[in-house]
């Protein structure tokens, strides 16, 4: 009796990504109806709805089917599928594989600990938060979805609340960044939407139901006779599956993002409030690459045999490791400094999916995990010094190491885990990378690029040593700055779990590998059968 | 005399519209002097008694025949004859308020025809109205024209109720003036409802010049205003150029196969080019005939080059006006263009037209953007923003055919039916209605209170009235396209149709459109928002009833980004039924 009443019970419930993807939406709705005034109110309801989200991704990690042959085989766990729109075989389809589970800990974790991050946020805390959540609706929608159109939906969501956290709350110059952010993203959403239709109307030639299923879509793409290789529309004579290919890649490419379309990532971190430096650069960027390796490779996998398009898809990581290394070389504005150096580091991600080998797939996915990690934390290290002294001028800076120790010591984390020093976590992806560029058989280019990115590391040493030396070490030059107090607790427990990360995955990164081993197993076998 | 009743039926919700009118009218009549009271009572017990024997007849009639559902008939005239008590009763407890009264009275009836609209959509989708000619031919009460006449009075229904709110209508010289305006709103409704339904040449023409003349005199009832009276002026001129171009196209069709039904002119059409009879003097002919009725269609959805009254008109019109034209008139036009293009678009020279199309698709949403970039009246905005959005929805029109090229002669020639072409048209009109509403109930509710329509006045307003600023941004998502807005499903139906059609280049074009119409879209959400906050938060109070219907609008959108499966249904309906021609 019990038994079937339980059972009644789960059946009726939403399955665990949907409570993880929509947890944040009834927070949303919860704190549009409490009273603006209630602002500790508003900021509990948030602290509670991301982490629903949270508890269940660590669930979801705990429980994740390591190993198995399932997972190697493209399975997914925990799937819903249900029909959305049936005129046009749209499905809430949601589920996730080895490389979704890591990154949707990591999206989570990023959103809870921007929730204490934003506390003393007062200017219009409902808004915030609100649009927080909404935010956060968005990131982990696209981590989970299977069906393309659930996808692309997800994906546009995330653009809104983006917009106005940064415009609204953000830095001095926020209108021209918020906008800047905008333009640039719904630009490569709209190629992303319009290569997605052309996609789905190719999939439906002959006898076939058009789809927006990817793992359905994905099967179709390996198949050298299905129509998403040979039909569908040419676009001002080029063909289809090289200009949908080309399309999806510019629209995630610029969420990565990579030279040369970077541009809106320095204006819009620079201007964003702290806590949301913090999303943008831990998991907004991943969604980039995510994508790619979710949908866009996995669907021009013929077009990842070519070896043109491993020359342009390894040397615009290239390019991105050194460029963005140099410029924030450049850099005298802490903020700025790390977000350039965000753009060199997913320069690997690029780099190490080019390689199109085990390693090179299993470092960019690591990388972007640790770049979340070591991203994350910079960026809180940065919003320290900045609530305090009111700038971000390193060269005003200095001698903060013996006036705030314990804020030196975890900062120190985020910048070495950052370099890449062995025993942290910035260390496994790019050796990953580098091994992957090197042994890679996919073009004899590889092996250039694998020898410049490894100078990247070099350059990237250069520039965040230079930095501990400028904002850390040598003597104080602002006397205002020994009236700065210590790290709050509060600001200490926004930057120890990703410290703590930090150093568990560089320590024992296959809690990290054995996750995304499988999966990206799989997702070789379907973008280059060969391996 | 059981078809004369059959037919009465079909046009019920006009009928009623009709009855709104008359109204109007009355109250008006009897506000204007007590003297005149005497002529009032006698219409309206005249009126009354004859309602309530046209219901006894029809409910009659319809025992009798049990054709369509026995109570068809009842609702319309019971809906006349409750205005009318309505009228008596209302007017006598609110004298000195009758702005409202004669805005909830065009409420109420539209609400009633509305219903009405409702029995007879039910039928048609059901399939239970097999035939749906009416009236000799004249009228063709299929699902498009249920559609859109449905959307004429959602249109006319919020446009009347931000007319109660406008408050140049509120006060001053134009108090008196709600009464005309009103009227001349359910006259452009009912033409226009009429428009849809049609396929005789000489009866679109009457209803298109209905519609626009009441439209012509909406666009300058704001007297003593300049903007308003050159409003007047310029869509008169220029409407009646198109006109006359379009009734030159027609009579050329007519001189050419003798007939004014289109199914008939169609027949004619490929027959003689089954026969080779069109040769280069007869296709030439042939092209300037559909080119110039074509003309007028442009006109009324404001394309380029036919677009040149819109700014102008858009801005000096009263605000409930340019919604009407923005949403209603627009719908409206694109409506009757569909069964134009579904019938004519590949017969003769249709393919070659069709491809001219394409490019004044292209060339209508490049300029309607890059235009409105540089704008910083809203409603001026507005109005480029809706000549993008007609080249948008050309693009659907476009898309209705797959036109093929013989590589060795070059001859166009187009092919089979590709109804998403209309859906997708329809679909959009849908979402461009109510968001576009929305819009402009959003300026009416901030001139209302900053007495302005410049976007350097509207600062940090969002601030101030949260929920409203809350909506405008979601009508303005939707405007620009972005998920989970029913703008977005408009959108991806018009790519979809499009590139079906192998217009793939013109999609590419329309995608970077909708990029650039990012900026002066949320060039408004930065001045409501981004703007102006570290003033006083001091929320703006009052206009509860006009900040729900705003909120009420902004949830439909969200619901049709969404849940947009039940519409595409329907009208996947109507797009099948369209095939039938």
């Amino acid at each position: 009796m019990l038994a079937n009443i339980l059972q009644a019970v789960q059946g009726s419930l939403p399955g665990p990504l949907s409570l993880l993807t929509f947890a944040p939406l009834l927070g949303m709705l919860v704190i549009l109806f409490l009273p603006k005034a209630k602002t500790e109110a508003i900021k509990t309801v948030a602290a509670c709805a991301t982490f629903i989200p949270l508890a269940i991704s660590i669930y979801l990690y705990w429980a994740y089917d390591r190993g198995s042959i399932g997972m190697t085989a493209g399975n997914m766990m925990w799937t819903e599928q249900v029909s959305w729109i049936k005129a046009f075989n749209v499905e809430y389809f949601v589920g996730v594989d080895g490389l979704s589970v890591p990154i949707l800990l990591l999206s989570t974790l990023l959103f809870f600990i921007a929730v204490f991050s934003s506390w003393n946020i007062n200017k219009g805390v409902k808004g915030y938060f609100a649009l927080l959540m909404l935010l956060e609706v968005g990131t982990n929608g696209c981590f989970v979805a299977l069906d393309f159109f659930l996808f692309y939906v997800f994906w546009e969501v995330m653009l809104l609340p983006m917009y106005f956290l940064i415009g609204i709350w953000g830095g001095a110059r926020r209108e021209y960044a918020a906008i800047k952010f905008f333009l640039y993203t719904f630009f490569g959403g709209v190629l992303m939407l319009i290569a997605l239709v052309a996609i789905y109307m190719a999939s439906g030639s002959g006898d076939a139901e058009p789809t927006f299923n990817l793992l359905k879509l994905a099967e179709m793409a390996k198949d050298p006779n299905s129509p998403l290789l040979l039909g569908g529309l040419d676009l001002f004579g080029w063909k289809f599956l090289s200009w949908t290919f080309w399309f999806l890649f510019i629209g995630f490419a610029v969420k990565v993002p990579i030279v040369p379309l970077h541009t809106w990532l320095p204006d819009a971190h620079v201007e964003a409030p702290t806590p949301i430096s913090v999303i943008l650069a831990g998991i907004l960027l991943k969604l980039g690459g995510y994508g790619m390796l979710r949908v866009n490779f996995q669907l021009g996998g013929s077009m990842m045999q070519e070896e043109t398009t491993i020359i342009i898809i390894g040397g615009i990581g290239v390019v991105s490791i050194l460029y963005g290394a140099f410029v924030a070389m450049a850099q005298t504005d802490f903020k700025k400094l790390v977000a350039y150096s965000s753009v060199s580091h997913m320069g690997f991600v690029l780099l190490g999916v080019a390689a199109l080998n085990k390693e090179g797939m299993n470092g960019a996915a690591v990388q972007m995990f640790t770049h979340g990690l070591s991203s994350a934390l910079m960026f809180l290290v940065v919003g320290v010094i900045y609530d305090r002294a009111h700038h971000r001028d390193m060269n005003r800076m200095g001698g903060i190491g013996l006036l705030m120790p314990r804020y030196t010591g975890w900062a120190m984390i985020g910048v070495f885990a950052s370099l890449g020093l062995p025993g942290l976590a910035g260390f496994i992806g790019e050796i990953l990378v580098l091994i992957g560029a090197f042994n890679s058989t996919a073009s004899t280019s590889m092996q250039i690029y694998a020898v410049l990115a490894a100078c990247g590391l070099v350059i990237t040493a250069g520039y965040l040593l230079w930095t501990v030396q400028r904002v850390f070490m040598g003597p104080v030059t602002d006397e205002s700055f020994k009236e700065f107090p210590d790290l709050t607790p509060r600001e200490t427990f926004t930057q120890v779990p990703f410290a703590i990360l930090c150093i568990i995955i560089g320590v024992l990164p296959f809690l990290l590998l054995n996750v995304f081993d499988g999966s990206l197993a799989h997702l070789l076998t379907l973008i280059n059968p060969a391996n | 005399m059981a078809d004369y009743f059959r037919d009465l039926i079909a046009i019920g919700p006009e009928l009623i519209l009709c009855g709104t009118l008359l109204v109007v009218l009355l109250v008006d009549l009897w506000r204007a002097g007590r003297d005149r009271a005497s002529v009032w009572w006698i219409a309206l017990i005249v009126t009354f008694v004859s309602c309530l024997a046209m219901v006894q007849i029809g409910s009659l009639y319809h025992q009798a025949e049990a054709k369509v559902d026995g109570m068809a008939l009842l609702p319309e005239f019971l809906a006349l004859a409750s205005v009318y008590t309505l009228v008596t009763v209302c007017e006598s407890y609110y004298r000195g308020r009758d702005d409202w009264l004669l805005g909830t009275i065009v409420l109420i009836g539209t609400a009633l025809a509305g219903y009405r609209l409702w029995d007879l959509g039910v039928d048609v989708f059901s399939g239970l109205d097999q035939e749906t000619a009416y009236w000799g031919a004249l009228i063709e009460g299929d699902g498009l024209a249920i559609f859109l006449r449905a959307l004429g009075l959602f249109t006319l229904f919020f446009c009347a109720l931000f007319a109660i709110f406008y408050k140049p209508f509120l006060k001053g010289i134009n108090r008196n003036g709600v009464m005309e305006w009103l009227l001349c709103l359910i006259g452009a409704t009912l033409g226009g409802m009429f428009l849809v339904q049609t396929t005789n040449l000489l009866f679109l023409f009457l209803a298109l010049e209905m519609m626009s003349l009441c439209s012509y005199l909406q666009a300058g009832m704001l007297k003593g205003d300049r903007r308003s009276a050159e409003a007047g002026l310029k869509y008169v001129l220029y409407g009646s150029m198109a006109s006359a171009f379009m009734l030159f196209g027609f009579s050329l069709l007519y001189a050419f196969t003798g007939e004014l039904n289109f199914p008939a002119i169609r027949e004619i059409l490929i027959g003689l080019s089954a026969d080779g009879a069109i040769g280069d003097a007869e296709g030439l002919l042939l092209w300037v005939a559909i080119l110039g009725s074509l003309t007028g269609f442009a006109y009324k959805i404001s394309a380029v080059p036919f677009h040149f009254w819109t700014p102008d008109v858009y801005e000096g019109s009263p605000t409930p006006t340019t919604a009407f034209l923005a949403a209603g008139s627009k719908a409206f036009s694109f409506g009757i263009l569909i069964r134009f293009v579904v019938l004519l678009g590949d017969v003769g020279y249709g393919a070659r037209i069709l491809e001219l199309l394409a490019w004044v698709a292209a060339l209508t949403m490049t300029y309607g953007n890059l235009a409105a970039l540089r704008q910083s009246n809203l409603k001026r905005l507005f109005a480029y923003s809706s000549i993008a959005h007609a080249g948008y929805m050309l693009m659907g029109i476009v898309a209705l055919f797959v036109i093929t090229k013989d590589t060795t002669s070059g001859q166009l020639t187009a092919g089979s039916l590709n109804v998403d072409g209309a859906k997708a048209v329809l679909f959009y009109l849908l979402a461009y209605a109510i968001m576009n509403l929305g819009a402009f109930g959003v300026l009416i509710f901030l001139a209302n209170r900053t007495g302005s329509e410049e976007i350097a006045d509207i600062h940090g307003m969002g601030w101030k009235a949260p929920m409203v600023g809350g909506t405008m941004i979601v009508f303005l998502l939707s405007l620009t396209g972005v998920p989970p807005t029913a703008g977005f499903f408009g959108k991806y139906y018009l790519f979809v149709a499009a590139i079906q059609s192998g217009y793939g280049w013109l999609v590419v074009v329309a995608g970077l459109n909708t990029v650039i119409s990012l900026v002066y879209y949320f060039r408004i959400a930065k001045a409501l928002f981004l703007r102006g906050e570290e003033e006083a938060f001091v929320e703006i109070q009052g206009g509860k009833v006009f900040s729900l219907a705003l909120l009420f609008l902004a949830l439909l959108t969200i619901y049709f980004g969404i849940f947009a499966g039940g519409a595409t249904e329907l009208l996947q309906e109507v797009g099948t039924s369209l095939q039938s021609r």
